[in-house]
């Protein structure tokens, strides 16, 4: 009986006592699979409209189906089908999509680069919403799940890689994946930095900053024509 | 030729209509890049005693002990690894069991989160595997060099040596490398292996 009443208040004691913890934040990582990304620079004219009269009409088995299915969700149930992460009902949105010509709002997608990772396809896209005469510069990263593509909220290096996309100009980024100088120096020189051998070091494109100051009229160049 | 017209006419407005909506020929370019994403929500544990204040409470880890099936009253915690993969919460725990007087083995798992409990896995995928290999065999002294940079500690330059050479400009370590690396050094490593 003892025995017994010794292990009812040792056991649970000891048991807190192997509780304490002491955390820290590592960093592992992965190579995305066969070192590759594929990069896409749209056509000029192509562009995507919310055409789609319900979420099984648009499929979003392509990044760029899911962006036409944002843009066509009219109610709250279709749109978060289109996330990975919990959206708020915004009825004011859904109003005006319900609302706006679909003829006059688009969205133009400008490059898009996707890669696997972790048995994961992911697609980062930068594109510009047109709405009548205002041009908005945006980009979405999503991830493939049982073949349909969903928004997610970027973390660690993909929230670099958003900023980068959303941020730089089409033609700034063309120049990244393909390795083509855009004629300004400072641009030019951070370019040449970020290829070793012929090989594209997407994380110190993600972290470079020049040391070059850019005129007014290179920023203009270098940075995306619709950035506030 | 009236028809001629009409049915040209009808076939550039179907191919039209079926390019713009051709998403598939948005492949892109193959573009050499090196690029080492990091694990999401990684954290890890080390169990430590009572006398430790700034240490914090696992409300967990109790019920992750149950789940071995380890035959002994006495199984401590040594470790814990937590990280999100494809959206699941896993963790890798090492555990300290006495299996007879004052004589210990060490086991180490990998748990999944799933339908509110936690559940054994019992033959991990890539890279899951990758991660379990490399904290299955590295010892107390490895991960005290590797996690709080304490190079202090004897012969710990080989270790040093492993992360530098599997890590990237930015610091994140790409698992795969680091466990080829153990793996072809074991020799060198005699150490920092458990037994």
């Amino acid at each position: 009986m003892k025995t017994i009443l010794i292990n009812i208040f040792f056991i649970p004691l000891c048991a807190l006592g192997q509780n304490r913890y002491l955390s820290n934040y590592p960093s592992f990582g992965l190579e995305i699979k066969d070192q590759l990304v594929f990069y896409e620079m749209y056509p000029n004219d192509f562009k995507i409209f919310g055409k789609c009269s319900s979420y099984t009409n648009c499929e979003n088995k392509f990044p760029e189906q899911t962006l036409m299915s944002i843009l066509s969700a009219d109610n709250h149930g279709w749109d978060q089908k289109n996330y990975n992460y919990a959206l708020k009902n915004n009825l004011e949105k859904y109003k005006l999509i319900n609302d706006m010509s679909r003829q006059s709002v688009f969205f133009k997608p400008l490059v898009k680069v996707t890669f696997e990772w972790n048995k994961s396809r992911y697609a980062i896209i930068k594109y510009h919403i047109h709405d009548n005469d205002k041009v908005i510069p945006s980009c979405n990263i999503l991830v493939e799940k049982e073949n349909r593509w969903f928004v997610i909220k970027p973390n660690g290096i993909l929230t670099k890689a958003y900023f980068m996309f959303n941020y730089l100009s089409q033609k700034s980024l063309n120049a990244i994946f393909t390795n083509k100088s855009i004629g300004v120096k400072a641009f030019d020189e951070q370019l040449e930095s970020i290829y070793l051998n012929g090989m594209l070091d997407f994380k110190k494109a993600l972290n470079s900053t020049s040391t070059t100051k850019m005129t007014e009229e290179e920023l203009k160049l270098v940075l995306d024509p619709f950035i506030n | 030729m009236k028809h001629y017209i009409l049915y040209i006419s009808i076939f550039f407005v179907f191919k039209l209509f079926s390019q713009e909506n051709d998403f598939s020929r948005f492949k892109g370019k193959p573009i050499q890049t090196s690029l080492v994403k990091e694990i999401s929500n990684q954290s890890f544990w080390i169990y430590v005693g009572d006398d430790y204040t700034e240490a914090k409470t696992d409300q967990q880890i109790s019920v992750i002990i149950e789940l071995i099936d380890s035959g002994s009253q006495n199984v401590v915690p040594v470790f814990r690894y937590n990280f999100d993969s494809g959206n699941q919460n896993y963790t890798i725990c090492r555990f300290k069991i006495e299996v007879a007087d004052e004589e210990y083995k060490f086991v180490t798992k990998l748990f999944f989160y799933t339908m509110n409990s936690w559940k054994i896995v019992d033959t991990p995928y890539y890279p899951l595997n990758d991660f379990l290999k490399v904290l299955s065999v590295v010892n107390e002294k490895f991960i005290k060099v590797f996690l709080y940079n304490d190079f202090e500690v004897e012969n710990s330059l080989i270790i040093k040596e492993i992360i530098d050479d599997s890590k990237d400009s930015y610091g994140t370590i790409d698992i795969k490398k680091f466990s080829n690396y153990i793996e072809n050094n074991k020799v060198k490593l005699v150490d920092y292996l458990l037994e």
